[in-house]
């Protein structure tokens, strides 16, 4: 599915909290390719950087030294208001408590990070219509989160994640907070998308859900230390 | 009652352990409750506090009513003959005595010395319902020719008669005769109070004397109008049949007398205290309704902090709730904590009202009658005990009621509490678009009163007041005759206009702007009216030179001359006002007037010689009144206040001229020297008192609701931070974000806004309905309504700023934490 064109590229990544005089390395030297079309998990054990890493990736926060280089553009050093729009068109989040926004609709939910760019409404109409398509949640266009199940409500996410057509999803544990049948169904719709064309970048400790990619990292104290290829895993599995 | 304390316990516990919320709360109260206390003890020294008199509701006030056709009526002086016949006829009074200002120059004394004092008639003391300390009252007797009978008050009894209990029955030396003292007042006594404390009363024998024995005396004649009437109304007879009789003597005096009386046809009858005060009601109402809306604001503000705590309480709430807690436990709880509260700000507003009614009273210099007696006496006190309650019920009802009742399920389900706490943000938000709203009304009252004031300021008073020393002596008739009166202000003005600095130099009596004035009727050459129906105007007496040292131009004709003495024809000067009222489209040049007033004999016509500017002569914010102008060396109006026009400060060489008028004559007490722009600047004192006060209460208010909106937002702000966190991870921009909490905020700023327009165009209306409330300004005012939309948003802007800046740094890290 890779079409062997580098999406990502992390050199030398290094991540360290400083809380209260304690420096906590929560990434020390991390190397990764992501390649255009790529369906990627990271693995390992609570507390080893993976949601870290994930948030360096999705420019939410900055290594503390290495390079980054995204869709060809360096972007280790940019400003929060460059990293904000760089967000807003490359990169589709999907989180494990969804995320949605109480007060707004299904609609308006999907919508929300079109409002951030400039785009005309009947485009923007379109775009929302398509990913809740997609989904298969147009029907509840009008609903608010709170009137939906959590399987619908990751749907609902995983729609404004595309909405923006961004180069790639980055997902957070997205059926940590679901039971296993809406998370099959979850990781059933990214099976498809991936399918479709989209590069996907996915954190879970689930070694069931990890197997549908194609390549998983995984992670230990801030390092990785394996990475396994779909053949093996499904070897393994 | 145990559980009472154990409330106050916990409530001072909790609270305690909110030091951030309990300071904002109690600060915001005391600013509040401070605010009314100050204003309410000022009420209640001027307008609530009986008179220091027995049954001071029974002591009455009475006048004349003038009104012509055009005029509605108006309080107008009595005439002795009025007042006597309403003496001999009315049944529904006790007593009733007429009096009249009066200053008079006590001699015999190491130095002159002179008083302001009353001349009263019989039984004065009596119906005002104070006997003297020492001595008796007047008696009717003492009204007769050639009686020469006093009463001292308490202070000048001490200070110039070393408060010797001998001197009742002596005789002192005044004006130039001897009089005997029959009584001394207590001490603080004082009767009239409207004025200065009088030194010194004398019996009204002097008035039923003349000169000359072809002329009537005061007594007699019934056109003359100078005296103010006090009486005490007879137990059981209410005030309205009082009047009502008055009323009816009045009529019949009217029709008896139509040539005098036409124009006096009824008579004005108040309580003493009405008429001392009852002018400042409206003002002082306006202050107390704004401090009111302020402690609403405050309140408010309180409920809205009450209602945070309480949606940060809900857990422990529905804790107690579970555990069987009923309703209204919980509720007197947290109506204890808001009593905790309420008091705690009472007890610190105490001393802010405290130092507030010092700082009222010395801006108001005393031109509030009464004011200076405004402390925290027992009454006042307890009204801030019941505003402290009524508040802490007014803030406290409403979040106790929200948060006694949580929806125990919702708990269950979300854990956080998230849905009852939608309902509080939106209560909270009502809570501020009020605020919003009323200070918003209060900002435009106190814009529009501002405004009048500025606009009284530019008027223009006709007169150059800068640079201009006035005093005032008395000439006592008994030492100059009308002509040594003339002589001793022709001599004066040459020797004050040879002192250095001195440019100029007039005399005038009534001087503008005192607080006094004159008006006689006249007639004019080939209109003749009924007696009766004669015009009025302002008439003024001048040396000439006036007009020319106050700068007052001269519009057309000539100013009077030295020429212009009594044996010159008799001749007048009206200003343009006259001129265009009584001379529309027509040369007033020329044409002869014949004043109501003369030296000797019947009045003379005069010819109108000049026309000049017309001047503000009472106060600035009234329209300009016909005046006319007579040379006082062709009529004696009583003593003269000299001004001058000064090149240099006009103080400094005030001693100069108090060395000028002693060295022509040493027993003159000057008891007035100041500059035309202090008496300008009186006329302006209570005006700027309302507007200064009414300008910090809307500050306040404004600060307040600003407060309030920022507490809100900032509310919002820490309950969305997630929200936000995910909507920054979505790619919205700093910008977004601030313009995203600016814009909830600014949501509630414009309902308030729209709904405070509404509210300040009704009390707009319901000012410009009170009486010299609002002057030369419309209540609609696009100006004042502007500026205060434009400041109200510009704080509102202020105020959610620093919550939206905030809510721009919330990290997107936030977003990827699972709670
Ligand atoms: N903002 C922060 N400040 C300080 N330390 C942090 C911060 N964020 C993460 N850490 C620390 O960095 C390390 C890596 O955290 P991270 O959240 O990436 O772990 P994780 O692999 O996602 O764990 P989990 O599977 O439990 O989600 C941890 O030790 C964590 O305590
Ligand atoms: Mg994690």
């Amino acid at each position: 599915m890779t079409n062997g064109q580098t999406l990502i590229n992390l050199e030398n990544v290094t991540k360290i909290f400083y809380t209260d005089e304690v420096e906590t390395h929560a990434l020390s030297g991390i190397h990764l390719d992501i390649k255009r079309g790529e369906y990627v998990s990271i693995a390992g054990p609570s507390g080893c950087g993976k949601s870290t890493l994930l948030s360096i990736i999705g420019l939410l926060d900055s290594p503390t030294d290495g390079s980054y280089v995204l869709n060809g553009r360096a972007v280790q050093g940019l400003d929060f208001s460059d990293r904000a729009r760089i967000r807003n068109q490359e990169i589709g989040f999907i989180f494990q408590s969804f995320n949605l926004i109480g007060d707004l609709t299904v609609y308006e939910n999907v919508e929300l990070p079109l409002t951030y760019r400039s785009m005309s409404s009947p485009e923007r109409k379109k775009r929302v219509q398509e990913s809740l398509e997609k989904v298969g949640m147009a029907h509840r266009m009008r609903h608010y989160p709170s009137q939906l199940s959590g399987g619908q409500q990751q749907r609902v996410a995983v729609a404004r994640a595309l909405g923006g057509s961004p180069s790639i999803l980055l997902a957070d544990e997205p059926t940590g907070n679901l039971d296993s049948r809406n998370g099959e169904a979850v990781m059933e719709l990214l099976q498809q998308l991936h399918r479709e064309g989209a590069t996907i970048c996915m954190v879970t400790h689930d070694a069931r859900f990890a197997k549908h990619a194609e390549r998983t990292i995984h992670l230990f104290d801030g390092k990785v230390v394996e990475e396994t290829e779909a053949a093996r895993q499904a070897e393994m599995a | 009652m145990h559980t009472f304390f154990q409330d106050i316990r916990f409530g001072l516990r909790t609270l305690r352990k909110a030091p951030g919320f309990t300071i904002i709360a109690v600060f915001t109260l005391a600013l509040g409750i401070g605010a009314n206390t100050a204003i309410f003890s000022i009420v209640n020294a001027v307008l609530l506090k009986p008179l220091p008199f027995p049954e001071p509701d029974r002591l009455l006030f009475m006048t004349s009513a003038f009104s012509n056709q055009k005029d509605v009526s108006r309080p107008f002086a009595i005439s002795y003959p009025d007042f006597l016949d309403w003496r001999a006829t009315a049944k529904s009074f006790s007593g009733m005595a007429a009096y009249h200002g009066d200053s008079f120059t006590l001699t015999g004394l190491p130095q002159p010395l002179h008083v302001f004092g009353v001349t009263a008639t019989g039984g004065f003391f009596t119906t005002v319902g104070q006997q003297p300390f020492l001595g008796r009252d007047f008696t009717r007797e003492e009204e007769k020719p050639g009686t020469r009978v006093v009463v001292l008050s308490h202070q000048l009894w001490e200070s110039a008669f070393h408060g010797d209990r001998g001197i009742i029955g002596r005789a002192i030396a005044m004006d130039k005769q001897s009089y005997t003292v029959i009584g001394v007042m207590p001490a603080g006594y004082v009767f009239p109070m409207e004025g200065d404390a009088p030194q010194l009363w004398r019996s009204s024998a002097t008035d039923a004397e003349t000169t000359d024995p072809k002329d009537t005396p005061m007594t007699g004649e019934r056109g003359a109008h100078f005296l103010q009437g006090v009486a005490r109304l007879k137990p059981g007879v209410a005030l309205e049949s009082a009047r009502d009789e008055l009323n009816l003597i009045t009529r019949n005096l009217a029709a008896q007398y139509p040539d005098s009386n036409k124009k006096f046809p009824s008579a004005t009858v108040t309580t003493e205290l009405e008429h001392l005060v009852g002018n400042n009601r409206t003002q002082l109402m306006i202050l107390l309704v704004s401090v009111a809306v302020v402690l609403f604001i405050a309140c408010l503000n309180v409920a809205n902090l009450l209602l945070v705590r309480a949606s940060k309480r809900n857990r422990e709430i529905a804790v107690r709730a579970a555990l069987g807690a009923r309703r209204i436990r919980v509720v007197r709880q947290m109506l204890t904590e808001s009593l905790v509260l309420g008091l705690a700000g009472a007890l610190l507003g105490i001393p802010l009202a405290f130092w507030a009614v010092r700082m009222f009273i010395s801006l108001n210099a005393a031109h509030m009658r009464r004011i200076e007696s405004a402390g925290l006496d027992g009454t006042v006190l307890a009204f801030t005990a019941g505003i402290a309650l009524l508040t802490s019920i007014l803030f406290g009802l409403v979040p106790a009621l929200r948060a006694s009742s949580p929806n125990l399920t919702e708990f269950m389900k979300e854990g956080r509490g998230t849905t009852s706490s939608a309902s509080h943000q939106r209560l909270r938000g009502v809570l501020v678009v009020a605020e919003t709203t009323l200070g918003l009304a209060l900002l435009v009252v106190a814009g529009l009163l501002l405004r009048s004031f500025h606009r009284i300021l530019s008027v223009d008073p006709g007169m150059n007041s800068h640079d201009v020393l006035t005093l005032t002596f008395d000439l006592p008739d008994k030492k100059y005759n009308e002509q040594q009166q003339i002589e001793f202000y022709t001599q004066l003005q040459h020797r004050l206009e040879n002192l250095p600095g001195v440019s100029s130099v007039g005399a005038v009596t009534p001087l503008p702007l005192s607080g006094s004035g004159a008006i006689i009727t006249f007639t004019i050459e080939g209109r003749p009216v009924p007696k009766a129906d004669e015009p009025s105007a302002d008439i003024k007496v001048t040396t000439p030179d006036y007009f020319h040292t106050l700068n007052i131009p001269l519009l057309s004709g000539r100013d009077f001359t030295e020429r212009d003495d009594g044996k010159a024809p008799g001749v007048v000067i009206v200003n343009q006002a006259f001129a265009e009222k009584f001379f529309p489209n027509e040369n007033v040049l020329g044409k002869h007037i014949t004043p109501g007033a003369s030296n000797h004999g019947k009045p003379q016509p005069r010819e109108i010689i000049g026309v000049v500017g017309n001047v503000k002569s009472r106060r600035l914010d009234v329209e300009d009144r016909p005046e006319y102008y007579i040379p006082d060396t062709q009529l004696n109006f009583g003593s003269m206040t000299v001004c001058l026009r000064t090149s240099v400060e006009p103080h400094s060489i005030a001693s100069a001229v108090r060395s000028v008028v002693s060295s022509m004559d040493p027993d003159l007490p000057i008891y007035d020297i100041k500059t035309m722009d202090e008496y300008l600047a009186a006329t302006l004192v209570t005006p700027r008192f309302q507007a200064m006060l009414l300008e910090a209460f809307a500050g306040l208010a404004l600060l307040l609701t600003a407060i309030g909106l920022y507490g809100v937002v900032s509310y919002a702000v820490a309950q969305r931070t997630h929200e936000i966190g995910v909507r920054i991870t979505l790619g919205a921009s700093r910008g977004k974000v601030i313009a995203m909490v600016l814009k909830s905020g600014f949501q509630l700023t414009a309902i308030g806004i729209a709904a405070g327009v509404v509210l300040a165009l009704i009390a707009g209306r319901f000012l410009s309905s009170l009486s010299s409330v609002l002057f030369g300004i419309k209540p609609t005012d696009g100006f004042t309504f502007g500026v205060v939309v434009a400041v109200m948003l510009l704080v509102s802007l202020l105020a959610c700023y620093i919550p939206a800046w905030r809510a721009s740094k919330v990290d997107p890290m936030i977003a990827l934490r699972y709670e």
